[in-house]
């Protein structure tokens, strides 16, 4: 008798115990299947590019020095590949399958490998190189100026002028930040810093624990995070969603264009684009891409999502004719002009 | 530490089932510490067994997180499949301690369990699992021309709002729209057959076990096939409808092994053939569905649906036929 009690007792402690540790049936995951074409791919994960070591003459801050004239010779027959001795980019084209909560997608991606010899060749740019100039233009012509190896649209800071922390090629404009944003920071050796839900103090105590004598040269505020040191973040609980102030944690879910720029390791960096539609009826939702990311660079430093949308434009050089034009590798049919590019350039005379 | 609405109620469904058990035991004239034993050893090995074929399904990528995360089990990773080896597993260790038949002691697990199972099924959707196609995409909602429907369902409603919402349908959170309800459908669905096989007769110890873990298959492969959230993979095969076909062969080879002797081999032969023409039907369904065969593409879902349906019934009846026999 007191041994059958005894049974039932632990029974009953066991379906309490179920009652604690049993969340869910299964896990919550995405799984991507990948058809890469390009230069330099196999498969996942992607490797980060290498660079042989060379003297090359960092770039001045000034945003107004732009890059180095690229060379023609220096871009494969493909348009997928530029190298010199200062930087060496390539494109992949990825054509995904992935099944979100929506049910199958089978989307084009395009993913550009950047490594730099120099961190002065990670730069930004704003459109008419004038802050209080609001007007947008399409981002293949900032590239074109810029000298642009490769560039993909920025955080559209000059859109309002009511929030952020900006430093744009170390010049400082405005400090708005009010804690419901994601800050990236880039710092002089090209290193990627994130600030969450970064207001005043707290950007100004990420600055300060920067490395001696390393300054700040440029800060994006759009975010989320979408990796960092290898982890994917949760999107639910990212600076906006937490706000649930701003209209973006309504977008954060739908299936969208998206891009993101993303630290490898030292100078090697990758911007990450996948296709969609602004209404939402093909693309990934933010959680879905920082999981994209994290299949591609289970590695990834950071990965920062930049301003996604009709904004969403990644600039290659293609060789037409024997002429240097500077496009969208992707055409994103809602494409919109915009304010603000990063970019890559070459430091080779 | 936090109570999880979904291991809540799982815990729940559990003690549902032990309590049936318990009163059919009684019932039965079984000896009295059996439901004490039953539950004692149903419960953790139900749940480790459940993980560790989570992991095995998924070997590669456990051995990637490390031998550690199985302890995780906050984090979910849990294959039904698993709990019902436990429950038999369990039977089999009780009928050792207490001296009696392991048959009739799964006999009597059977009914309790397709319970629990049906209830926790149901549970799935507090989990966010367990959903089908989005209401609106099935009806083809928002093509304006009725000729432009999705090809999901044969009929075209411009406004599906009688379908939003339990028992057809659940919200989903994430994205704000309903989505058929698969895991009540199938959840219901058990606990419908667990009252025709309470009601069923069977004469031999086991049989009714048998039949029990041919409902629960058919089950699952049906399941498997409506639900659209994340479900275990095997490349394109779903894994809980190869486990499922592999139990069906099971459970044939048992009731032909259980027949009065001599058995005609024609007899056997014919059972088999049946069997895989209905787990053909199956794939011939799972491929229409996946819109793979391109002269069947007209058909719509609806009618994909009716297919596997079919092919599902058959499945069982395929495994009754030899059961019928074995139970004369």
């Amino acid at each position: 008798m007191k041994a059958n009690v005894f049974r039932y007792v632990v029974t009953c402690l066991m379906l309490v115990a179920m009652a604690f540790l049993i969340a869910s049936p299964a896990l919550a995951e995405t799984e991507f299947t990948h058809a890469f074409e390009g230069p330099d791919v196999t498969d996942v994960p992607l490797a980060p590019l290498t660079l042989e070591a060379a003297d090359v003459q960092p770039l001045e801050l000034d945003q107004l020095v732009k890059g180095k004239q690229l060379k023609l010779d220096n871009l494969n027959a493909d348009n997928t590949e530029y190298t010199d001795s200062s930087i060496h980019a390539v494109i992949t084209h990825d054509v995904v399958q992935f099944k979100d909560k929506k049910g199958k997608q089978k989307i084009n991606c395009y993913i550009v490998r950047v490594t730099i010899a120099d961190p002065t060749q990670i730069r930004s740019a704003m459109s008419y190189d004038d802050y209080d100039n609001t007007k947008r233009v399409k981002a293949a012509e900032m590239a074109k100026a810029a000298n642009a190896v490769a560039a993909v649209n920025g955080d559209f800071f000059k859109y309002f002028h009511d929030s952020g922390y900006i430093v744009r090629q170390g010049a400082f404009y405005r400090d708005k930040s009010n804690g419901q944003r994601d800050v990236l920071l880039i710092d002089s050796n090209g290193d990627f810093h994130v600030v969450y839900c970064a207001d005043s103090a707290s950007i100004q105590k990420a600055v300060e624990a920067f490395p001696e004598g390393v300054k700040l040269i440029n800060s994006f505020n759009l975010g989320p995070v979408l990796v960092e040191n290898g982890e994917v973040k949760d999107i639910s609980q990212s600076a906006v969603a937490l706000a649930k102030k701003s209209g973006d944690q309504f977008q954060y879910p739908y299936r969208m264009q998206r891009v993101a720029i993303v630290q490898l390791g030292k100078l090697q960096y990758a911007i990450v684009e996948c296709n969609g539609k602004a209404d939402a009826s093909s693309g990934m939702s933010v959680q879905v891409f920082a999981e994209y990311i994290k299949d591609l660079f289970p590695d990834a430093l950071v990965a920062y999502n930049l301003d996604g949308g009709g904004s969403t434009n990644v600039i290659f050089p293609k060789n037409v004719k024997g002429k240097l034009k500077f496009e969208r590798i992707h055409k994103n049919p809602d494409s919109r002009e915009i304010s603000d590019i990063i970019y890559f350039a070459s430091a080779e005379e | 530490m936090q109570l999880q609405p979904y291991g809540v109620w799982l815990a729940a469904a559990s003690l549902i089932g032990i309590l049936l058990f318990a009163v059919q035991c009684k019932q039965k004239g079984f000896k009295k510490e059996t439901a004490s034993w039953m539950a004692v050893t149903a419960i953790p090995l139900s749940v480790l067994i459940s993980r560790l074929m989570y992991c095995l399904c998924r070997l590669p990528w456990f051995m990637e997180q490390g031998l550690g995360w199985f302890f995780h089990f906050t984090e979910g990773g849990f294959m039904v499949f698993g709990a019902f080896v436990g429950v038999v597993l369990a039977a089999w260790l009780t009928a050792k301690v207490t001296g009696q038949s392991f048959a009739r002691i799964l006999d009597m697990a059977s009914i309790p369990g397709l319970i629990t199972y049906g209830i926790g099924r149901i549970a799935d959707l507090i989990a966010g699992q367990g959903y089908g196609w989005p209401i609106d995409d099935w009806f083809s909602v928002d093509a304006f021309d009725p000729e432009e429907y999705t090809g999901m369902s044969l009929f075209h409603l411009e406004d599906a709002s009688f379908f939003e919402g339990l028992p057809f349908s659940v919200e989903d959170a994430y994205y704000g729209n309903y989505r058929w309800a698969v895991a009540l459908f199938i959840g219901v669905a058990a606990l419908v057959f667990a009252v025709v096989l309470w009601r069923m007769h069977a004469r031999r110890a086991g049989s009714r076990a048998i039949m029990t873990a041919a409902v629960l298959c058919a089950l699952t492969v049906l399941m498997e096939s409506m639900r659209q959230d994340d479900l275990m993979r095997w490349g394109v095969v779903r894994v809980g409808q190869i486990l499922s076909a592999l139990v069906f062969a099971a459970l044939l080879v048992i009731c032909q092994l259980r027949m009065p002797r001599p058995v005609k081999r024609s007899v056997i032969i014919k059972e088999w053939i049946s069997l895989l023409l209905s787990m053909g039907l199956v794939m011939v369904a799972e491929f229409m569905l996946e819109k793979k065969i391109v002269f069947l593409d007209f058909v719509p879902m609806d009618g994909c649906y009716v297919l596997m349906i079919i092919a599902c019934v058959w499945l069982v009846l395929a495994v009754r036929s030899a059961w019928k026999k074995q139970d004369a």
